[in-house]
């Protein structure tokens, strides 16, 4: 009797030992974990952007024969996601609207940018960045 | 904008290093704010502060008489510090700085949203700001004309997998047909052809019914 039971717990702390080292670490993120949705991040404006889409030097002033450049900073992922860019003038004007649906599945960079051959009028402009139609931020800028 | 510039200075003084570009940052902030989902515009702003108690101000705001003012205290009650605080950020101010400068900015802002007393609805703060910031300077004689404006986007984002379509044959159907309806150009056929090869055997026979996958439709309509 004494050996069965001997056995028995002997069982037990071996199944309670092997339950411990294959339980998985407690830092480890749950399987069924969803991915952040996708989200704009940050919107700056430049004249210039490098390789990675991001504007070399931010600015909110900008010379009439300047390429104006946004980038659009995302993160978290999204099978689709459309970015739009309203760029209007001050009297409300519709400079241009474009828009670059993209499918994020980490940190991201889109730029949008706007030229004019004869150059821009002097005065102030706003962007307006939607993101899959909800409003995701504005910014304004002068031409001077 | 001198409006807002004027105010940031005689709320913050001295911490108003660049009022210019600092009343610009904090009320594209709070044009920003307006326009989150959360917020619900004007509105919901206005709701959000008479919550805290202080409808009469936030309906002066809005209404057509006299602004009433806030307190910074009050501003932070009704707001939220830590939405203060990223305001602040934004404008380059500290947090007693900001609360101070938004506390006198936001009244000022709210009334020219709002020039016919009532709240203007969500979509419309992005167009009403611009004229904000305009400053009403823009005059008809100067109309621009922006029709050569070269545009374009790219993204480091991938872009989403092609959506595929499925077509069911009809009555009097061809492939051209198909492909004029999808693509808006009858050339096409192939593609739709190629990519039905297993079921179409003769591409100037198909049959009432049969499902024919559609590649990539979205795509090559540009």
């Amino acid at each position: 009797m004494r050996i069965a039971l001997s056995l028995a717990l002997a069982a037990l702390l071996f199944a309670c030992g092997r339950s411990e080292t294959s339980a998985p670490p407690v830092s480890a993120p749950p399987p069924s974990a969803a991915p952040a949705p996708a989200r704009v991040a940050a919107i700056e404006l430049g004249n210039a952007i490098g390789s990675d889409k991001r504007v070399t030097a931010a600015a909110d002033a900008f010379a009439p024969a300047d390429t104006i450049y946004a980038s659009i900073a995302t993160e978290g992922s999204s099978p689709s996601l459309t970015l739009t860019a309203r760029w209007t003038y001050e009297d409300g004007q519709l400079v241009n609207e474009t828009s670059e649906t993209i499918a994020p599945t980490g940190p991201a960079t889109t730029e949008f940018h706007i030229a004019k051959p004869d150059g821009f009028p002097p005065g102030r402009y706003t962007l307006v960045i939607t993101a899959n139609g909800e409003p995701a931020g504005t910014r304004q800028f002068e031409v001077r | 904008m001198g409006l807002f510039d004027e105010l940031l200075k005689s709320a913050v003084g001295a911490d108003a290093r660049e009022p210019e570009q600092q009343s610009r940052g904090l009320v594209e902030g709070l044009l920003d704010l307006l326009q989150q989902p959360g917020t619900g515009g004007v509105d919901g702003l206005a709701r959000s502060f008479e919550q805290k108690g202080l409808g009469a101000e936030s309906a002066s705001w809005i209404g057509t008489g006299a602004n009433r003012s806030i307190s910074p205290g009050q501003l932070i009650e009704a707001l939220g510090a830590s939405q203060v605080d990223a305001l602040g950020r934004r404008a380059g101010l500290g947090g007693g700085s900001a609360a101070a400068a938004i506390a006198a900015i936001l009244p000022a802002l709210i009334d020219k949203l709002t020039p016919d007393g009532r709240a203007p609805q969500r979509e419309r703060i992005p167009e009403l700001g611009g004229s904000i910031f305009g400053g009403g300077a823009a005059s008809a004689a100067r109309k621009a004309d922006f029709s050569n404006v070269q545009a374009g986007s790219s993204s480091t984002a991938p872009a989403p997998a092609p959506q595929e379509q499925w077509y069911t044959v009809a009555a009097g159907d061809s492939l051209s047909k198909i492909a004029k309806r999808f693509y808006g150009d009858a050339q096409q056929w192939r593609r739709i052809y190629d990519a039905n090869r297993e079921q179409v055997k003769n591409p100037d026979l198909i049959q009432p019914g049969w499902r024919l996958r559609i590649p990539d439709s979205a795509q090559k309509r540009d």
